[in-house]
């Protein structure tokens, strides 16, 4: 079965307020192409970053969060330039960011830690006690505050995670992956803190749980093979699946959605390969 | 977790700029957290239990107390403050928190400060406190000088010093066996610095210092501190500071050099000058006299009291010393060295007199004899008299030594049936003898 054709993969319409601009963005690991000159624009909201393995989420993450430098192209954060070096501390300071493989110190309270990211982050001394306070509770950690790290469970070193990326009130959250370890109530309280935070933040999720994009994300940016594959919102990418799979439960929508979107854009990929100059005889 | 409505913006989101930094909080959380306190406290047993095992021999005098700790630092607490900070290095390595800490806006040097306080601070307290204690046990027992502070702080900053260079190897060496084999490594090395001949072993943090007369020249410790400090500091911005700034780690490392070259130009017995007035003689009113550093004046009596015998038989014979004198410098003529009676003292007294005047025997009669004066038909039968001779004056502690053979029995038992007179006048021909030459070794 051929699926319908996705919505255009530009990945260029401008929200109305633009905190996150990349332009040509190439990310390669020796030979490897991990991000192949990907644009896109983000505005406040929660964005879902979905993609098969390997597509090329977590080397977009890693560049947002100013921890890879780009092989080529512009990154542009909070309205300054990632390239620049001045700018760049600018933008640490506003920035949360949960890495997919999360480290903590053990011997830390989750208080000392979070403290320990919020002084990282540079944020001000007056400020931080009340700061750390609010993003434990926030995470739904305050009756384990002073709890050592190290008698966390797998769930709760991940909220500890996720407060470290919020602690100093960002205007950019970069989540890798961040339900993994949650159980169901958890993930559910998880994504009503997303929308709590996506209300005036910019809030991009990197994940490969469509649930999770469903239920928190307004808009979705689907990456495959390091080119945006697909971009819009939610609800476009349920109606896409929808399309496709008329007669399936709503409930896999966005599933049917997601691989709609793929395919249609591997069709795409392959027929601009085949009508190549060079494969032409 | 909560789903309250966050607070306004306005309120809660912090100022951006400028970041106002308060360390203290965070470094509280470093130093509290983790190995530190655990290094802290492996330095501080180490020294208590060397210390421990070395007493009472340091316990009566301020240099004894300070060279002890000297080297107990420098040789084992300084490879155990490079494994510890190695091990303190390579932490965010082993927790993978490496990822988060390239996303925040914290200098590379000031998270380095922070991560390096715990593998430096912790050292110098572990050293400082087991000091403490030592210092508090050998108060009650000295009898002058003073104690060496200043250069327990060098070793306290040389072993900070130590635990920093760790941290910077853990820091760049990704490998599981990084830091036991610095601690090898750092204790053959200093090992190897402290026991040379050469002046650069003053540098190192472990060389050993035997007068207790003596005292360090005043520039020294400081000296000392800045050498090692100076290159600890130079590492450190060379790794951490941005490269504009990497320049910068000249400066420590000039002063470092600058503090080497009057150190490398020290003579053979380094910093240590005798002090005049610890190394003052204190004599008693006998005959031979006794004569102890203004150090040692405590134990004068009881060394007065472990000699009398000996005196008592040596008073007013010809060829006896007149003076037995511990000191600086040669003894001179009529003067015979006493050993150290600080070696036999135990907390300011001295515990085993009969010890003790076996070992003035030996070194009354100790000759420097050139090589082949103790060879020929006799010598066998000088060295037995020679035993016999001090057998006699100063019998062996039954718990001391070896039995004599059955010759130099025979010479002991015969001079001690001997009348007084036939004794002194024996003495006095032995004394005046010329005990390289057997066959002038008058037999009893």
């Amino acid at each position: 079965m051929t699926p319908p054709n996705p919505a255009p993969a530009t990945g260029t319409a401008a929200p109305a307020r633009t905190t996150v601009s990349v332009t040509g963005l190439t990310v390669r690991h020796r030979r490897t192409v991990a991000l192949d000159a990907l644009d896109l624009t983000l505005g406040p909201g929660v964005h879902g970053l979905l993609g098969p393995n390997g597509a090329g989420k977590t080397s977009l993450i890693r560049v947002l969060a100013t921890v890879a430098a780009p092989s080529r192209g512009r990154v542009e954060l909070l309205g300054r330039d990632a390239g620049a070096h001045r700018e760049r501390s600018e933008i640490r300071r506003r920035l949360g960011y949960l890495p997919q493989e999360f480290g903590y110190y053990p011997g830390f309270t989750v208080r000392e830690f979070v403290a320990y990211v919020a002084w990282l982050k540079e944020m001000p001394a007056e400020l931080a006690p009340a700061a750390v306070e609010r993003a434990v509770e926030r995470v739904g950690l305050a009756d384990r505050i002073d709890a050592g790290m190290k008698t966390l469970s797998g769930g709760m070193v991940r909220r500890a995670g996720i407060a470290q990326a919020i602690v100093n009130e960002p205007e950019l959250i970069l989540l890798d992956e961040p339900t993994a370890g949650l159980d169901p109530e958890q993930r559910v309280e998880f994504r009503a803190l997303l929308r709590e935070v996506g209300a005036t933040a910019t809030v991009v999720v990197s994940t490969h749980l469509v649930e999770d994009v469903a239920a928190a994300c307004s808009e979705v940016t689907l990456i495959e093979s390091g080119r945006v594959a697909f971009r819009g919102t939610t609800g476009e990418l349920t109606a896409l699946g929808e399309v496709s799979h008329a007669a399936d439960g709503s409930a896999n929508a966005i599933e049917h959605g997601y691989t709609a979107a793929l395919r249609g854009h591997r069709a795409a990929a392959s027929a601009v390969t085949d009508s190549s100059p060079k494969d032409t005889p | 977790m909560t789903t309250s409505p966050a607070p306004a913006r306005a309120a809660a989101v912090p100022p951006r700029t400028p970041p106002r930094t308060r360390t203290s909080s965070v470094l509280r959380t470093e130093l509290r957290r983790g190995a530190g306190p655990w290094t802290g406290g492996a330095v501080a047993v180490t020294i208590l239990v060397t210390m421990y095992g070395k007493a009472p021999g340091w316990q009566g005098r301020w240099a004894d107390v300070t060279d002890m700790l000297h080297v107990a630092a420098g040789l084992l607490a300084g490879p155990l403050a490079l494994a510890a900070g190695c091990r303190q290095g390579g932490r965010d390595r082993r927790r993978g928190t490496l990822e988060l800490l390239r996303s925040v806006p914290r200098g590379r040097l000031r998270r380095t400060l922070l991560a390096v306080a715990p593998a430096a601070l912790w050292p110098a307290a572990g050293l400082l406190l087991p000091a403490a204690v030592c210092l508090l046990a050998t108060w009650p027992y000295v009898s002058g000088g003073r104690p060496y502070l200043e250069l327990l702080a060098a070793d306290a900053v040389a072993l900070a010093a130590l635990g920093t260079l760790g941290h910077l190897v853990g820091l760049l060496v990704p490998w599981r066996l990084t830091a036991p084999l610095l601690a090898v490594v750092g204790y053959v090395g200093l090992a190897l610095s402290a026991y040379t001949r050469s002046s650069a072993r003053w540098l190192g943090p472990a060389a050993e210092h035997h007068f207790a007369w003596d005292e360090p020249v005043w520039w020294f410790a400081p000296v000392s501190a800045v050498w090692s400090g100076g290159l600890a500091l130079a590492a450190l911005l060379a790794y951490a500071a941005r490269a504009r700034l990497r320049l910068l780690a000249l400066l420590p490392l000039a002063a470092a050099i600058a503090a080497a070259v009057p150190v490398l130009r020290l003579p053979d017995e380094g910093p240590w000058r005798p002090d005049p007035e610890v190394a003052r003689l204190v004599c008693d009113g006998g005959a031979p006299q006794v004569c102890l550093p203004s150090i040692d004046r405590a134990l004068l009596p009881d060394v007065s009291k472990a000699l009398a015998p000996l005196n008592a038989r040596l008073r007013g014979l010809p060829g006896a010393p007149t003076r037995w004198v511990l000191g600086p410098g040669a003894p001179r003529p009529g003067e015979v060295e006493l050993p150290d009676p600080s070696q036999d003292a135990v907390r300011g007294r001295l515990e085993r007199p009969d010890l003790y005047l076996n070992s003035a025997v030996q070194w009354l009669f100790s000759d420097t004899c050139r090589e082949g004066d103790l060879g020929g038909p006799n010598a066998e039968r000088a060295s037995e008299i020679h035993l016999a001779v001090a057998e006699w004056l100063a019998p062996t502690p039954e718990d001391y030594g070896v039995p004599l053979g059955p010759a130099a029995q025979r010479y002991v038992d015969t001079l001690r049936a001997k009348p007084p007179t036939a004794q002194r006048d024996y003495l006095a021909r032995y004394l005046a003898a010329d005990t390289c030459r057997p066959d002038e070794v008058p037999i009893p």
